[in-house]
């Protein structure tokens, strides 16, 4: 899961970039935006965006990053943009554990 | 066919069983209220079992193999699944109620769609659409 629209702080931060590229909307309006438009929107998200560091650390392979200050950068935002466990089936957590491990022999 | 969920457009469905045709359209605040669902069940199994007395702890085996300790979490986990997948279908009920009028099940028995393979069917075509994926 890179993304989750559970997650409040989540939630929030595809509310701010709505707003910020497309249009100044309530809360409660964003909520009843359609699903498929608003991840369409979320699938083109540009680079300057908050909202794409999150998602680019989320996904980043750290052990592909050859420079040791930036792979500490995106190790550390890694770890403060994590999507806590607790919004996660068993079958994701457990697919996490295996990539991170993988990450991990690949820092190593 | 007992039934029909067509896509009208981008976030425009209708289901069409007998002589009944609803719309509905698949929203952010659903999506949320999904994914949320695996907080909220473990919240809940917590709370359940503190009530008993009982500690999720209490359903990890701990065994000794070679001298160390492994842990099975088999239990632990199925406890878990049957949380949220109990409270991912009462989501998917009150979505069902909201455009409806029925939960998934009174759904499923006013379609009469009588076997296994049929309600399964059906489920997982509502559930796709509900998600943003076309069935």
């Amino acid at each position: 899961m890179i993304i989750c629209y559970g997650y409040p702080s989540d939630l929030e931060q595809m509310y701010a970039f709505y707003c910020a590229r497309y249009e100044n909307i309530s809360y409660d309006e964003f909520l009843k935006l359609g699903i498929e438009q608003f991840s369409m929107k979320l699938n083109s998200i540009p680079k300057d965006e908050p909202l794409y560091e999150i998602i680019k650390s989320r996904t980043i392979n750290l052990g592909k990053i050859k420079d040791k200050e930036e792979r500490k950068y995106w190790r550390e935002l890694k770890k403060i943009n994590k999507i806590p466990d607790i919004y996660k089936s068993n079958d994701e957590i457990e697919q996490e554990l295996k990539k991170e491990l993988r990450n991990y022999n690949g820092v190593i | 066919m007992k039934y029909q969920i067509i896509k009208n457009a981008t976030d425009d469905y209708t289901l069409k069983y007998k002589d009944k045709e609803f719309n509905y359209k698949p929203d952010v605040e659903l999506m949320s209220k999904l994914q949320e669902a695996p907080k909220n069940a473990r919240i809940k199994m917590l709370k359940d079992l503190a009530k008993d007395g009982i500690s999720l702890k209490d359903f990890t085996i701990e065994q000794r193999k070679d001298g160390k300790t492994y842990f099975d979490n088999t239990n632990k986990n199925e406890l878990e699944n049957t949380y949220i997948q109990n409270e991912m279908l009462e989501v998917i009920n009150d979505v069902c109620r909201k455009n409806f009028g029925l939960s998934l099940s009174e759904l499923i028995l006013d379609m009469d769609l009588e076997n296994d393979k049929e309600q399964e069917k059906f489920s997982s075509e509502l559930g796709a659409s509900l998600m943003g994926r076309t069935p």
